[in-house]
């Protein structure tokens, strides 16, 4: 609980901190999101995996320089891969804040919330994140590679304890043609949840997202 | 301060028999002049020839010296004998050989005297400038006189050259005596002639006598107008923005495509869970192989294709802006050198 508490005081505190911006500053994205994801659980009677595809949009306004808000929503069925594992539905959304306290490192705070859907149960996930974001702009700022890491401070899950340790890193890349967007990611989750009845629950989401979208206005930013 | 005093009158002291000599002579020709004008001509031709006389105990100027010539010349011409008229042409070639410029004024002396005089002209040459005056000439709608000279007939001509390289033939042609030339301060190509230093040549070629003389005089011409204005300088290796990236920039871009390929794989190989069976090496295979292709393309790309268009681009409009800029101020500057006047004045060098 106290994590919670924390996480919730960072993120207005981060946000004040950044100058407020001339209202011309503004610049818009919107991307169409087709993310590839595979789901590993270990419950203690074996790995869990499941697999499928999600498809979502992505929305992203530019505030000023520096701040960025973010809105990601996805919905998909993922597929039992293993002999233990049930069929389910995903959906789940994001909202992120982020500031580049330099042109090329993003620090963000954001909420997650989704929900796996089984015949039997529905299981929610609410996950508070920070972290930080690298972007590598490629000489003629035409291409940004990205790579980042998150802690995941607050983690609730319904029916479950709170894992003990929880982070999140990925690996990306963006190609830009004139307002045309086009970009690749690799993001990982891993929850480790603390021991119940001699043996450690473990979660690991693991997706690959291919975006294209459009990006408008006058501020560019790596 | 004290001693400048007694220093002054040593120098006062010095300088009094000087003066005092050049008063005498002065009076002497007087004199001569007088006596010449009561026709008392031997008595004058005493006086003069004492002027002259290198035992003359006062200071003789060159113009005193040729004034006594000339009425040396005078004297004799006005008494008769050949003789005389013989001595009388030499003493008037002494004066025109210190003084290509003496003369006789037509109203002031007989024909015999003049016929003299004409007669030394004859038997020498020389060729005179007179050094310019001051003078301010405002081009195309004034004139700079300069007198030249040659003793009797002869083929002249007047040029003016600067050390630059501009110059100007002045006068070409036939003359016999004072010939004023009038310059109105172009040079040849029409152009307004450039501020420097001149010399003026006078070159005759005695038309009686295989002479040939010259003379020259030096003068400078300045530009008298209101200021000019700046152009603006040459754009500095500052001023503008670099045409060509640098060949890191494509290490540059091949170490960041790497590098996510590699935040890709440490993600998946390093962060996963071993009890789940490590990660999916698709997923981020696939992230980690565009990444690798992207940064080895972009290096290749940026190793062959180095131009930055928009710098380019960029640097031209500064530079056209520059000379923009520049013509503008050329063409004010165009008008005020069209108010431009010409200040002439002598140079040392001297003439003869």
């Amino acid at each position: 609980m106290k994590r919670t508490w924390a996480g919730a005081i960072a993120v207005p505190v981060l946000l004040a901190a950044v100058p407020s911006p001339a209202p011309a500053q503004l610049a818009v994205r919107g991307t169409g999101v087709l993310t590839m994801v595979e789901h590993r659980v270990d419950a203690g009677g074996g790995v869990e995996q499941t697999s499928g595809m999600l498809y979502g949009a992505e929305g992203t306004l530019f505030v000023g320089s520096r701040i960025e808000l973010q809105v990601r929503g996805a919905a998909g069925k993922l597929t039992a891969d293993s002999a233990l594992a049930v069929d389910r539905d995903i959906a789940e959304g994001t909202v992120r804040a982020s500031v580049l306290t330099v042109p090329w490192l993003a620090l963000h705070a954001g909420l997650t919330a989704r929900t796996f859907t089984t015949p039997l149960v529905r299981q929610r996930w609410t996950v508070l994140r920070f972290g930080g974001e690298a972007r590598l702009a490629f000489v003629g700022n035409d291409i940004v590679g990205t790579v980042r890491a998150e802690i995941l401070p607050s983690v609730s899950v319904s029916g479950l304890e709170r894992p003990n340790r929880a982070f999140a890193a990925g690996a990306g890349l963006e190609w830009r043609f004139g307002v045309i967007l086009l970009g690749v990611n690799y993001d990982l989750e891993r929850y480790d949840f603390p021991m119940i009845a001699g043996f450690e629950r473990r979660e690991q989401y693991s997706t690959l997202k291919v975006h294209a979208g459009l990006r408008l206005g006058s501020r560019r930013t790596p | 301060m004290r001693r400048i005093g007694p220093i002054a009158c040593l120098l006062l002291a010095a300088l009094a028999p000087r003066l005092a000599a050049q008063g005498n002579t002065a009076e002497m020709l007087q004199r001569a002049r007088r006596l010449y004008q009561a026709l008392e001509v031997e008595q004058a031709l005493v006086i003069l020839r004492q002027v002259i006389s290198p035992a003359s105990p006062y200071v003789v100027s060159p113009e005193q010296r040729v004034e006594a010539y000339k009425y040396l010349g005078a004297a004799l011409a006005f008494q008769q004998g050949a003789a005389k008229r013989d001595s009388a042409v030499t003493y008037f070639r002494a004066a025109l050989e210190r003084d290509p410029f003496v003369d006789l004024e037509p109203q002031s002396f007989n024909p015999a005297q003049l016929g003299a005089f004409a007669e030394a002209k004859h038997q020498i040459f020389v060729t005179a400038v007179r050094p310019v005056h001051v003078d301010t000439l405002s081009p195309g709608s004034g004139l700079v006189t300069i007198q030249t000279l040659t003793t009797h007939s002869a083929r002249l001509h007047v040029e003016l050259r600067a050390a630059s390289g501009a110059r100007r033939m002045l006068y070409e042609g036939d003359n016999d005596g004072l010939r004023e030339v009038r310059w109105d301060g172009f040079v040849a190509n029409g152009a307004l002639a450039p501020a420097d230093r001149y010399q003026l040549e006078v070159i005759g070629e005695s038309r009686l006598i295989r002479l040939t003389d010259t003379a020259s005089t030096y003068l400078d011409v300045a530009w008298l107008h209101p200021p000019l204005e700046d152009t603006l300088p040459a754009l500095a290796a500052g001023d503008l923005l670099p045409e060509q990236y640098p060949t890191s920039v494509a290490t540059g871009n091949l170490l960041r495509g790497l590098a996510v390929a590699a935040g890709a794989l440490l993600t998946q190989t390093v962060l996963t869970s071993s009890n789940l069976g490590g990660g999916n090496a698709l997923l981020s295979g696939a992230v980690a192989g565009a990444a690798a292709v992207t940064g080895v393309v972009s290096f290749s790309i940026r190793q062959s294709h180095r131009d930055i268009p928009a710098n380019i681009a960029e640097n031209a409009r500064r530079r056209a802006a520059r000379e923009t800029a520049n013509e503008a101020i050329r063409q004010r500057n165009a008008v005020i050198l069209r108010q431009t006047r010409l200040v002439i004045g002598p140079a040392s060098g001297g003439a003869r």
